[in-house]
């Protein structure tokens, strides 16, 4: 039965869609196995009818909404006042816009398209080095499924019954880690190519006058995170309270929104929301098959019986999960190795919660490593580049997000601080 | 007719995003305000939401959007790439053709159970599971087609 396995991943190898590599392999199980094949269309329905999967395709929306409503601009101001002057400013400016993002969106490719699309070529034109900028961008855009909220923090707590407030409060230092390591990083090379800040460092007016403008969309991640980590709103309404403020933000403030958009936006997140939600239910059957022939108990024995420490658990999930990363995207891995993983991580004493941040940090770095790295795809876009000639750039930032992501896997208190203090 | 279809799910998934919006919406705004709990409002939402799953996965279908691993078939040269994508076709096609089946047997083997609140009757509920699949297999197909009559591009 674990040949099932290897045979999911000669599909996904074909070029067969996730959703039905999933599909098909669960479907040649249920005949091996001689299990009622009505599990099929039972689990397409129940694995996605669940409330707080709603968030889902609202965080999607009210990120879309924000990229085109005027509100990534302000963003990307207010950065430029704190830190533009400094050296490799605009690379700053990248870093820090996209964690302000980070807090109003939940998925990757948003950040790194709202903020890419306005930054990568101001940095391009202003002599920073467009494999550079586009591998930041990339980099940072990471940041935007951990700082909450969070679209795989909500999938993992709704597959693991694990409270998706704790998951989005324990995202929040790791991802201000993450920043902080890209910033240092792009400070470090800014010294060696001499990519400079502006020559005037904003004044207190300009900043004051940078926080106002963008005061209206940064109330909106204190709405959104107070609300849900405070335990005011569920994630779901906080993704409804998003998708309002963003619309009323974009169409009445600034009023670079018109309503003749929506429509096209609410198609693309419906489109979008099938193609990530519809694997959830293939999944689903694949992994109820698994979980029948008792292979995720199976593979925890076994690893189990190697009686592996705390610290080397750890690392070799870890690996497992960077490895698969570089190949599936974020929400398939997701779906396929969370049964199989979370069982092995309990067993050596990790908190669920703290496990949920590991795999979400671990697999949204998959989204910038090739061969298959959506984000990647997106900033290479903005800058007409190859993912080729990224690679020498992106490989170092790739480096810090791995230490980042060492210091989250190895260091619980900083993860758990903010989670321990809910209840 | 195609282009009625085409239209008419995309209407159809557009009505149901902007409804499901509107009903969590409305959900927020009663609890807080007049904080009287609607039980509705919740129904709507998960079954709208459950729909936008099944018509935007058919949508996919149709625009070749579902999100693939495909490094390894565009290393391979033109005349085995072809076979390879040509299996995969085929197993697709098999597994929505368990889909329809099993759905439909899903939606008869659904006794006259309603919904909580709306009275709604789950089997008629289900049959969204059957005629998406069908229309994915539908749309797999006219994608065949296409690739046949557009130039014999590669399946």
């Amino acid at each position: 039965m674990i040949s099932l396995v290897p045979l999911l991943f000669a599909f996904f190898l074909m070029g067969i869609p996730i959703t039905f590599s999933l599909g098909v392999a669960a479907v040649v199980g249920l005949l091996l196995t001689g299990t009622p094949l009505v599990i099929i269309a039972q689990k397409l329905w129940t694995a996605v009818d669940t409330f707080p999967l709603v968030a889902v395709p609202l965080f999607i929306l009210a990120g879309d909404i924000m990229s085109v409503g005027g509100i990534t601009r302000r963003l990307v101001d207010f950065a430029q006042a704190l830190v533009g002057h400094l050296t490799s400013g605009l690379a700053m400016v990248a870093v820090v816009a996209c964690m302000f993002f980070a807090a109003v969106s939940g998925s990757a490719i948003a950040d790194a398209a709202a903020i890419g699309g306005l930054l990568i070529p101001a940095m391009v034109a202003n002599r920073y080095h467009a494999p550079f900028s586009a591998s930041l961008v990339a980099a940072a855009g990471t940041i935007g499924p951990i700082i909450p909220p969070s679209i795989p923090m909500v999938l993992y707590g709704v597959m693991t019954n694990t409270s998706i407030a704790k998951l989005f409060a324990g995202g929040f230092l790791p991802g201000v880690l993450m920043g902080l390591g890209l910033m240092i990083y792009s400070y470090y090379l800014g010294k060696q190519r001499g990519y400079v800040g502006r020559e005037q460092r904003a004044n207190m007016r300009e900043i004051l006058r940078g926080l106002i403008n963008a005061l209206l969309a940064m109330i909106m991640p204190i709405i959104i995170i107070g609300g849900i980590i405070g335990g005011i709103f569920t994630p779901t309404e906080s993704g409804v309270i998003a998708v309002v403020y963003a619309l009323l933000l974009g169409l009445f403030v600034y009023r670079e929104l018109s309503w003749r958009d929506l429509p096209q936006l609410l198609y693309a997140t419906g489109l979008l929301s099938g193609k990530i939600l519809f694997i959830l239910g293939t999944a689903s059957i694949f992994s109820f098959l698994l979980t029948v022939e008792g292979i995720p108990q199976q593979v925890t024995n076994a690893i189990a019986s190697l009686n592996p420490s705390w610290f080397t658990m750890l690392l070799f999930i870890n690996i497992v999960l960077l490895i698969v990363g570089t190949f599936l995207d974020t929400i398939s891995a997701l779906f396929i190795f969370t049964p199989l993983l979370l069982p092995m991580a309990m067993a050596v004493g990790v908190d669920p919660v703290h496990f949920g941040i590991i795999v979400s940090v671990n697999l949204t770095i998959g989204m910038i490593t090739p061969p298959v790295g959506v984000v990647l795809f997106v900033t290479a876009g903005i800058a007409k580049l190859s993912i080729r000639e990224m690679m020498r750039d992106l490989t170092p930032m790739i480096a810090v997000l791995i230490v980042a992501l060492a210091i989250t896997t190895y260091w619980p208190d900083m993860v758990m601080w903010i989670p321990r203090m809910l209840r | 007719m195609r282009r009625i279809l085409d239209r008419l799910l995309k209407g159809l998934l557009i009505l149901l995003v902007g409804v499901l919006t509107v009903c969590v919406f409305i959900q927020v705004l009663i609890r807080f305000v007049l904080k009287l709990p609607i039980p509705w409002t919740e129904e709507v939402s998960r079954i709208a939401f459950v729909y936008i799953i099944f018509i935007g996965a058919t949508i996919a279908v149709r625009e070749k959007a579902h999100i693939n691993v495909d490094f390894l078939l565009v290393m391979l040269p033109e005349g085995v790439a072809r076979w390879v994508r040509g299996i995969g076709v085929a197993l697709v096609g098999g597994f929505l053709a368990f889909m329809i089946w099993q759905g439909t047997v899903f939606v008869q083997a659904t006794g006259v159970q309603t919904t909580p609140v709306m009275q709604l009757p789950f089997r008629h509920l289900y049959l969204i599971i059957p005629l998406s699949g069908a229309l994915m297999l539908l749309y797999l197909i006219l994608g065949i087609v296409d690739d046949w009559t557009g130039g014999g591009r590669p399946v």
